[in-house]
């Protein structure tokens, strides 16, 4: 069963790169170009405007103020925290945060926008002209990561709005008001990006930074992270052309798929000499394909207008002061923590760590805090360490189905393990068997070392005992044999692959490589 | 909505004044069931929303004090909103007095309305003032078209009176009054086409039981629940809203707000300054109900708001002092505006005006 699933594996991958040279061979004539706009959650205890609760999966309807209902006579206070973390995203994407900013209503009837407007940022936003630079390395599509950036035209802040949850067999619509009037950031980056992988990549950067500002919990299976993107083709040096938006993606793989689509679909309809018009698409995950979510190709009029409740939003620029209702930036500014790039930096300076295994360490926080905490207790071979949470920790935790930030596996039990592997008590193999005993177990006080006793997996490393077993093997499979001394050497592995087998994988395989070659010889 | 209130769902409010049941007069609008409140004596104090005179033109008419605060000095929460930049809870009252006792209550900073004053005024006290240091401006642009020969009368007389207790009294001129009418009109529509947004049947209120989809279940829901007068100005609002207009009408609008402000400023302030306006507030004594109910809507407040609304424009304080009764028994009002914050001085001056015409009370007439 697993099998099958990694053969399918594969499969997509070969696809993809299939793919990726069709698009790498007509893009002389077609330049896709990719803009995005991110809804971030702002992680607060309340909301935007009032004083419920900001959570994700309370009872429904439970976490709703007045306000957040749009009771006449109520009125937005604004929410400090939420403004502080705007800054602070906006300070790690080297923003010009703005002194004053302002509110506007943009209005449109939906069922779950109770007050039948949005409160938003739309003509003095919190904070403009940024950027975010990013690696693009995606392992099976690109052969080495490069380097990438898109400028950031304004972050603002505004609410969210409820849910609306659709019946189709009783024909009921059902509201939940429990989201509306969260916070959120929105970023307006410009069209700065070629296709769907370096989107995913920025969209991955953007996680992690605002995962170690705490601004966003940046889970985007929850929605607290949502991505729209317009697509647009043109032919190079042309201006940009009619592009469409693809709504709400809401999950990293589904950026790259989503965008992918969408510029083959627009690469079809141009090359039969059609006409591409100006829409809104939802991205199906589970077909793979961009559907059109509005007929009409009418564009809508928000008719904006000034939010008249809420006085223009100051903040102070120069100093250290802080008041009620006026945030110091400076001092927002020292509180922000190393960011994903700077440690990428340093892991490779300190370490000489590659930049793809770089990547991969930064891009999963568990696994990077996993490798901080061996490096820093004692000199532990950096490289090895990496390769070991990168292949066999990755590998084992994708065959479990598990997410790497939900592995319960102590950093006593990585302390342990990694030992025993670099001294060569186990070979690796082994360790990956502990690691599925750990994750089984999910016990904290399971120890790698009594495991290894208790079963008796200590590496097999007595020449003796080694030379013993490869005659035995040579012995019992002549016509193996006699094909390796015939020129085949590559049945050498599979030779090597029983002997493995018969010691129950304990075996020590470079020792016991070279040894079966010497008693080959003979 | 209205300076009538006769589009009530229960029925026109009649004016205490005069009361017959063939022939009555309006009270003004549009917290004219406040005004007949007061008047009547069934309460001591009301409170009204007063967006461009609402409750200064139903005490006007009904011959009570009505007293609209500087805005941002009394909390707008729980307060239905029309038009969220000028609305202000302003105080119904049988005199001077209760209306300090009840602003001094209410008036403060209150952090559920981000737009409240951030530090607290200094409470209203009444006491025996110094009147040959108040200089009163009478605004020449405040003689306005259709004005009565009554209300003129009574102007000229308060005038004088006030001449007589030695205050210094001058001619000022405030140029933007008469456009001031037509941009109230515009941002109050534009401000109500979006508050009204909210009441789409879906969280609380009137909802019809159209199923057909959720934008048919809103067109027959707000078809319903909205009469004539707000629906036109839902319409009108969201077109001066619109990409295509908002420059040319609303943004414009709010350039000329700021020049009608400046008016204000400017004889508050300026070398010649004056410390209180006096105006007269509307432009005759109650109408009929059957006269009044012959125009629209949109005309009548465009005739009754025209004293009153610059207030509103400027979020400058304003009160409605009751003089006298005309010759059809009716009262006759007239209106004191001062700087922001100056509740202090026009009420003082208010008491005084109010303690030489001794305006009769609703029982002592009857």
């Amino acid at each position: 069963m697993r099998f099958t699933k990694l053969c399918h594996c594969l499969t997509v991958k070969s696809t993809l790169i299939i793919k990726r040279g069709l698009v790498s061979k007509s893009s002389d004539k077609w330049q896709s170009v990719v803009g995005l706009e991110v809804h971030a959650q702002l992680n607060t205890e309340s909301k935007l405007f009032s004083g419920a609760q900001n959570t994700f999966g309370g009872v429904v309807n439970n976490c709703v103020s007045l306000f957040d209902a749009a009771v006449p006579g109520t009125l937005p206070v604004l929410n400090r925290k939420c403004v502080e973390l705007g800054i602070k995203t906006a300070l790690a994407l080297s923003c010009r945060v703005n002194e004053v900013s302002t509110f506007d209503r943009k209005h449109y009837f939906y069922a779950d926008l109770p007050a039948g407007y949005q409160i938003t940022q739309q003509r003095a936003p919190l904070a403009s002209d940024g950027v975010i630079n990013f690696q693009v390395f995606t392992p099976g599509i690109h052969k080495k990561p490069y380097k990438k950036s898109s400028k950031i035209k304004q972050i603002q802040l505004e609410q969210d709005s409820g849910k609306s949850l659709h019946d189709t067999e009783l024909k009921q619509s059902l509201v939940d008001l429990n989201r509306a009037g969260a916070p959120l950031i929105e970023l307006v980056f410009e069209p700065d990006l070629e296709d769907g992988e370096e989107a995913a990549a920025l969209v991955k950067e953007l996680v992690l930074i605002v995962q170690r500002l705490g601004a966003c919990t940046g889970r985007m299976e929850e929605g607290a992270l949502r991505v729209d993107a317009n697509v647009s083709l043109r032919r190079p040096g042309d201006p940009l052309s009619t592009r469409t938006e693809i709504k709400n993606i809401g999950s990293i793989r589904g950026v790259a798929g989503a965008i992918r689509h969408e510029i083959e679909r627009q690469r079809m309809i141009l090359e039969n000499g059609g006409r591409i018009i100006n829409e809104t698409r939802s991205w199906d995950a589970a077909e793979k394909v961009t559907i059109s979510m509005r007929d009409k190709e009418v564009v809508q009029d928000y008719r904006y207008m000034p939010e008249p409740n809420l006085p223009p939003l100051r903040v102070n620029l120069k100093t250290k002061e802080d008041h009620h209702d006026v945030l110091s930036v400076p001092l927002i500014q020292e509180q922000i923590p190393e960011l994903p790039e700077e440690t990428r930096l340093n892991l490779m300076q300190q370490y000489q760590l590659r930049p793809d295994a770089v990547i991969q360490l930064v891009n999963e926080p568990t696994l990077l805090e996993y490798f901080q905490q061996l490096i820093a207790d004692k000199p532990r071979n950096p490289t090895k360490v990496s390769n070991f949470l990168l292949n066999e920790l990755l590998m084992v935790l994708n065959k479990r189905k598990l997410d790497v930030d939900d592995c319960t596996i102590t950093i006593k039990q990585i302390r342990e393990l990694t030992d025993m592997l670099l001294q060569n008590e186990i070979n690796l193999e082994t360790g990956k068997n502990i690691l599925y005993q750990l994750l089984d177990l999910a016990d904290d006080d399971a120890s790698p070392l009594s495991i290894v006793e208790d079963k008796g997996w200590k590496q097999l490393t007595d020449e003796k005992e080694i030379t013993k077993m490869c005659i035995e093997i040579v012995e019992n499979n002549p016509k193996l044999v006699k094909q390796y001394k015939d020129g085949k050497v590559k049945v050498l592995k599979a030779l090597l692959g029983i002997l493995s087998k018969k010691s129950q994988n304990k075996i020590n395989m470079a020792l016991a490589s070279s040894i079966l070659e010497e008693v080959l010889k003979k | 909505m209205g300076s009538g209130t006769i589009d009530s769902i229960f029925g026109p409010t009649r004016n205490p004044w005069k009361y017959d049941n063939e022939n009555w007069n309006i009270t003004g609008g549009s917290s004219g069931g406040s005004a007949v409140a007061v008047t009547t004596g069934s309460c001591v104090a009301a409170i009204g929303s007063d967006t461009g005179g609402s409750t200064r033109n139903p005490a006007a008419l009904c011959g009570i004090v009505g007293l609209k605060p500087t805005y941002g000095l009394v909390s707008r929460h729980g307060l239905i909103p029309l038009v969220n930049s000028m609305d202000v809870p302003g105080i119904l009252t049988r005199n001077v007095e209760d209306a300090a006792i009840i602003l001094n209550v209410i008036s403060g900073p209150d952090d559920l309305d981000s737009t409240t004053l951030k530090q607290d005024m200094k409470p209203v006290e009444l006491r025996d003032i110094d009147m040959s240091k108040v200089t009163i401006g009478i605004p020449k642009e405040y003689h306005c078209p259709g004005m009565s020969e009554e209300v003129i009368e009574t102007w000229k007389y308060v005038t004088d009176l006030l001449e007589t207790e030695k205050c210094s009294v001058k001619s000022v001129s405030l140029p933007h009054t008469s456009v001031s009418i037509a941009v109230y009109s515009i941002l109050n529509q534009c401000e109500v086409a979006s508050n009204m947004a909210r009441y789409d049947g879906i969280e609380y209120g009137l909802r019809t039981g159209e199923t057909y989809s959720t934008e048919e279940l809103y067109a027959s829901t707000r078809l319903k629940g909205f009469n004539n007068v707000v629906r036109s100005r839902i319409l009108a609002g969201n077109y001066f809203l619109l990409t295509r207009n908002y420059d040319k009408y609303f943004i414009k609008a709010l350039k000329l707000r700021r020049l009608i402000s400046d008016d204000f400023k400017n004889v508050f302030n300026g070398v010649d300054k004056v410390d209180l306006l006096l105006t007269p507030i509307t432009l005759m004594d109650a109408p009929s109900y059957n006269d009044f109910s012959m125009k629209n809507n949109r005309d009548q407040c465009a005739f009754q708001d025209y004293c009153t609304q610059p207030a509103n424009m400027a979020g400058i304080p304003a009160v409605s002092i009751p003089i006298r009764l005309s010759k059809n028994g009716l009262p006759l009002s007239l209106q004191l505006m001062g700087p922001a914050l100056s509740e202090d001085l026009m009420l003082n001056v208010a008491k005084k005006i109010e303690s030489i015409v001794k305006f009769p009370t609703l029982d002592g007439v009857e």
